[in-house]
This record gives C-alpha cells, structure tokens and sequence, in this order.
C-alpha cells in the first residue's frame, strides 16, 4: 500500500488555523531566498574575476576550491545552528500499519529540500557551466561536481545527525562556529597556514576520483547510519526529564514594592529563563553586543546614519525579539490570567520593565563603544531612550491588534511563529522615525536630532504609568479576540 | 449569588447555549451533567467572561461579570490545562496564586499541608516543572491551585477526568468537607460522583436546560435512564 506521506504534510499545511500567517512567512522567506539565491549567482559568475583581483599570483581555481572547502565548513556549522528536519509530525504514524524505515527513509530524503542544499548550488553552478566546463578537462569537472555535491549531501546528513541523534545546546553548538572564525582569522593574518593545506587537498582531489568521491562517500555512509539509528530510537519516547530543576527565588524586597506588579516581573523571568525560544533570545543579545566589534575603525561607523541604526539595536535588540510577542508569550496560560485577580494594566506594567529593563543593561554593558567612539555616544544614548520611550509602547499596541498563539517551548532560530505581516507595517515606522528624524535635523548642528530624539524617549519614559494605562484600555476592548486567538493551537 | 438571565450564545448560526433563566444560590454545591456538546464548558467559559454572550446577561453577587473585575476577587476555577503556568514548579505556582490574595509563604505552605494525602507524595518537593507531570499529577495541582484565597466560588470543570480512584474518593471528600458558604459548581460525566456529592444537578441538553433536580437518593437512577434513553 502506498502512503502518500507528502499529501498529509501538505494537509497539515493548509488546513492549520494559522495558514495565512504561513503564507505570508513563505512568501518573505521565498523572497528573501530569491534574493540571497541572485547574489549567489552573480557571486558564482564573478568569481574567477573576483579572485584574479585578490590573488594575483595564484591559480584563480584553485584558490576558489580551496576557499569553497572553508564556505563549506561554514555551511556545515550554520546548518547544524539553523537548520530544521522535523518535516513530518512521525509521532501519528508509529501506531499505523506504515513500516518504520519508510517513515524515515520520507524523512531522510524531504530534509534534501532545505533551503540551506539549494544556496550552495548557485554559487556551484553558474561557476561550473561558466568556467569549469569550458576550461577544464572532462575528469576535472566529474570531480569538481562529485566532490562539491557529494559535500552538500554529508553536510545535510550530518547537520541531521547531529540534529535527530544528538541534542545539542545552543552554547555548545556555538562553539565550533567561533572556533571557525578564530581560525579563519588567524590564517588571513598568516598566523596559520590553513588555506594551502585546503588548496592542496582540493587539488589532489581534481586529480584522484577516489578522494573526490569521499564526501559523496561519507554522505551515503551517514544516510545508511541515520536509517539505522534512527530506527532504534524513534518511538514513543517520554520527555519526562528526572533532573531536579532549581527554584528560583525572587528577592521579594526589591519586587515586593512594585505590588502585583513586582510578582509579575518575577513570574515573568522564571518564564523568559525556562522556554527555548525566550532563552535563545538572550543569547541573540549576546551576540548584538559584540556586533559593533566588526565595524571598529570601519569608515561605516562615520556614517551617522549607521550610528543611528546600531544603537536603535544594540540597546534595543532584546525589547525588539520578546516584546513584539508580547502577550503571546503568555498565550499557553491566559485563560488562567484572564481570570485571575490580575489586571491586565499589570501585566503591561511587567512587561514595561522587563523590557526597559534590558535595555538598561544592554545600554550599559555597550557603553564602552560611546567612550571609545565619542560621536557615537549621543546616538547611544538618545536611540537607548528612544527604546524605552517609545519602542515599547508600539510593541504593546501591537499586541492589541496582532496576538496570535505561540509555543515558547520550541526555538527561536528560524521560528516566525506568531509573526505577521502587522509586524512589518509596524515596525518599518519604528525603525525608520529615528533615521527620518536625523536627516530632519541634522542641518541644524551634528547633535540636534539625538536631542529630539532623546527628548522625545525620556518624556515617554518618564510618562510610562499613564501612557500604559491608556493601551490597557484598547486592549479592554480587543480581550474576547485575543482570548479565541490564544486558544488556537496551530 | 449567580444568576443567567436570558443567555443565548451562538457560533455561526448554531445557538450552543440558551439559558433563559437559572439561579445558583451561595453555599451550593451545583452539578452541571450532559453529553458532549451539551454546552457545559460553554456556561462555565460565560461565566468567567473567557468568552461574550450573543443575548442576556450573567450577574455574580448582583453585578454583572462581563467587563467587571469584582467577581475576581471571589471566583476561582480550573477548567483545563490553560488555568495552569506549566513552566513553574508546583509550589511556585501555588505561590504565586497565593501572592494575588495576599498570602505569604507561610500561609500557602500551612494550607497545602492539609492536602498532602491528595497528592499522595506525587506532587510537592518534586522539584519539576508542572510542564513535566503527568495528566493526572497536573491535574491534582490545578485543582488544589483553585482553593487558595478563600474563594467564594469555586468553578470545576472535570474534576475527576484523569484522576485515579483513590484521588477521585480523596476529593469527594474535600468538596464535602468545604465550608458550608462555599458555592461549588462541577460539571461531569461521572454520574455517580457528581450525584454524590451536588445537592442540586442540572441536565444540559443541545445548551438547553432538560431537568433541574435536587438530588435524592433516586436522582443517579433518574439521569442513568435519561442517558440510557
């Protein structure tokens, strides 16, 4: 008997209760795709050129071949990062008279789909058609195309691996990717010598079929390996985990000022620390703190324009991520809020500091970057009020308007759950005021638009109690809305 | 205490619930039957104001609930999964429901302590994530969560699904022993126990009221030959 697999994903698909919401993220996604895929090609194209211009005195391709072995590494820890294999919920099907390794062999073979197996293809193809068909030998392109491919293939399979048979942290995940960079680092300032080594081993492999069929090798080696562990692990396992989870004590001192409020804010932390998706968004801050470090003495940083934008992020990146969710993130258990002795002007003023909060101290552990950089300090400081003035208000209008049910508990690389088209209409305004602001102003002297800006930011948060209580009261009128939304799993 | 005056809900064109009148006075112990779809989850969903009604109007204590926060400060309930924060352990979240009525630690701690046979060593000290119990566990402390802050009204839905028997009898025995000026309304499918312990049931049929009957000792037969019919 056939099973047709793909047609219930399809189903899944378009009957789920958030299928607008769906289309709208394929649709940027697939525009976002198109758009990297077009730099790809015209990268590929140019590529000879390209390395002509770097590297005069070397081979053009075999410079490139060692350089796409070092992308390809990239590739590799990127995927094992960002990449997804769940593809098919496998959890019905268990209990059906569907052999098992059909089930897997359908998800072995659906993960080669991915977006992240296509994007090395355009910078293979227009390369090979362009410059390696017409220029070298007929073995030489055999192993160029098997080697490469067969290296997209082991890096899908392992990145599946890695994903279906190993869990891994995302600290510990992260690891390899800063270690790659050190090393990239360290070759391009000639500490080591990586890329010869890379260049030989590409070399050899244009020249032995056997070496160049390796990967191509190791991928089928993985296919065959997956199959098999995973058909010893998938059943139906229980999550139950038996480790004993901390408590977390909240200094009742500091909170228990803020009333109910304060109890708020400390439920809310145990929440933003013990889901997936909010943990991840703390360590995405992490990382914006460091951002500015690769435009250190970059002429960019002049560009006042730019100043604006990076500090817009750097304080605000956290308020951004959690707070354009805002009440989703409590979707799961607002029934219980909604009829609980909590007002919703509580949660909102919660929610405000928890928000402002952040960039407290994202504002304070980047303020180096002002002492070190001097005209970008009044960017620093204006956009950091800016954030806590205004951005946070938008966000919790946006609540009102786009509330959509979300599952904390899965993570936030490439998870637009709960995202919608209002985020963009919205959002768009938020960034682009400031920048509108500046170019406004700026002919009024360098740091006139910080001051509007600034000003404007620190009237907003001084007024904070009011201005929440006045978005409480359009939500009073949106509640049932939001309630029927929230209950909507998808 | 409670009073439906002319309740009409409808989704699409389907009226789920049309209760022109019922009035549920304080200290009851009030019992909502039916099949599914009868429109039980419904009333108790109006009743919180998780959901508005097309017609009419629900008053608690004389006050209507719709837009109102009073019966707040008297009502609890534990419908489903949703009245619990999963990712808290039992004792936070005991807590933290305590913090809204302004019990300290202490006070939560003492008050859990008479539960302890209910938990049944399942529950507290276990040092897990509600999120990581199981149905029966989770539902032990969402019930347990509804009686703290001296409710006056207390709002069940399902109280014995998932339950073992011996938490099933465990818990007959908390309803009965509740103050008398507690109002308990339970909805179930569980004809025997919710004949055993309401002194007032109520059939719901297509969201219509079939029989309002005060329990006696020939109410179980009466409904299992309504259900049976």
């Amino acid at each position: 008997m056939r099973v047709p697999l793909t047609r219930y994903q399809w189903l899944s698909w378009v009957r789920s209760p958030a299928l607008t919401q769906q289309i709208v993220q394929t649709v940027i996604l697939v525009l976002f795709g198109l758009y990297l895929a077009a730099n790809l090609v015209f990268l590929s194209l140019f590529a000879t050129k390209i390395m002509k211009e770097l590297y005069p005195q070397a081979d053009p391709a075999t410079k490139l071949g060692g350089l796409l072995i070092y992308g390809f590494f990239a590739g590799l820890l990127m995927r094992i990062l960002f990449q997804k294999f769940s593809g098919l919920q496998i959890k019905p099907y268990l209990l059906l008279p569907v052999p098992k390794n059909k089930l897997i062999h359908y998800l072995l073979r659906s993960s080669l789909t991915s977006f992240f197996n296509w994007m090395p293809l355009f910078i293979l193809l227009p390369y090979f058609i362009q410059d390696v068909l017409p220029n070298q030998s007929t073995t030489y392109a055999i192993h160029f195309l098997m080697f490469y491919v067969g290296f997209v293939l082991w890096n899908n399979y392992l990145a599946f691996s890695v994903d279906k048979l190993f869990k891994l942290k995302p600290t510990i995940a992260a690891l390899p990717v800063i270690l790659l960079i050190a090393v990239y680092i360290a070759d391009h300032r000639g500490w080591i010598s990586v890329s010869p080594f890379l260049e030989r081993w590409f070399t050899a492999c244009m020249q032995h079929g056997w070496l160049a069929a390796l990967p191509l090798l190791g991928a089928v080696a993985l296919y065959v390996y997956n199959l098999k562990a995973l058909g010893r692990i998938y059943f139906l396992v229980d999550k139950n985990s038996n480790e004993p989870v901390t408590e977390m004590v909240i200094p009742s001192t500091l909170l228990g000022r803020l009333g109910y409020t304060g109890v708020l804010i400390g439920n809310e932390i145990r929440m933003i620390w013990r889901h997936k998706r909010s943990r991840s968004l703390l360590y995405i801050a992490l990382l914006m703190i460091l951002y500015p470090l690769i435009f250190m003495g970059n002429p960019v940083m002049d560009y006042a324009g730019f100043k604006v934008f990076l500090a817009l992020f750097i304080t605000g990146i956290f308020a951004l991520n959690y707070g354009q969710l805002m009440l989703s993130w409590n979707s799961p258990h607002f029934d219980f809020l909604a009829t609980r002795q909590v007002r919703i002007e509580d949660i909102f003023r919660a929610k405000y500091y928890i928000l402002a909060g952040s960039c407290v101290v994202l504002f304070l552990v980047t303020l180096p970057y002002g002492w070190v950089y001097q005209e970008y300090l009044p960017a620093h400081i204006a956009l950091f009020l800016y954030n806590i003035g205004f951005s946070i208000y938008v966000y919790m209008f946006l609540a009102a308007y786009n509330s959509k049910r979300i599952d904390p508990s899965k993570g936030a690389m490439m998870n637009y759950e709960g995202i919608s088209i209002a985020h963009f209409f919205i959002l768009l305004p938020l960034w682009g005021i400031p920048y509108l602001l500046y170019i406004v102003f700026q002919f009024l002297g360098p740091n006139v638009p910080f001051l509007i800006i600034g000003g404007l930011g620190m009237a907003g948060a001084l007024f904070h109690t009011s201005i929440i209580h006045q978005v409480t009261k359009l939500f009073e009128n949106r509640k049932y809305p939001i309630l029927s939304a929230f209950r909507k799993k998808s | 205490m409670i009073q439906f005056q002319e309740i009409i809900k409808k989704y699409g064109n389907h009226v789920v619930l049309n209760i022109p009148e019922l009035e549920i006075p304080a200290g009851q112990l009030f019992g909502l039957v039916g099949n599914n779809g009868a429109g039980k989850t419904t009333a108790f969903s109006l009743l919180l104001d998780l959901i508005p009604p097309d017609q009419g109007q629900i008053l608690s204590k004389g006050e209507p609930v719709q837009h109102r926060e009073n019966w707040k400060r008297y009502t609890t309930a534990f419908l489903d999964e949703s009245f619990l924060m999963d990712f808290l352990t039992p004792e936070e979240y005991f807590y933290f429901i305590g913090d809204l009525y302004g019990w300290g630690k202490p006070q939560v701690k003492a008050f859990l302590e008479q539960y302890q046979p209910f938990f049944n060593d399942e529950v507290l000290g276990k040092r897990k994530y509600i999120r990581d119990f199981s149905k029966g566990n989770q539902k032990k402390i969402g019930l347990i969560g509804a009686f703290i802050g001296d409710p006056e009204v207390i709002i069940l839905d399902e109280p014995f699904a998932n339950l073992d028997p011996t938490t099933q009898i465990r818990f007959k025995r908390i309803i009965e022993e509740l103050e008398s000026t507690r109002t308990v309304l339970i909805s179930s499918h569980d004809l025997s126990h919710i004949t055993e312990i309401c002194r007032r049931i109520v059939l719901l049929n297509k969201g219509k009221i079939e029989k309002d009957i005060q329990v006696s000792p020939s109410t179980l037969t009466e409904l299992e030959d309504y259900f049976a019919g």
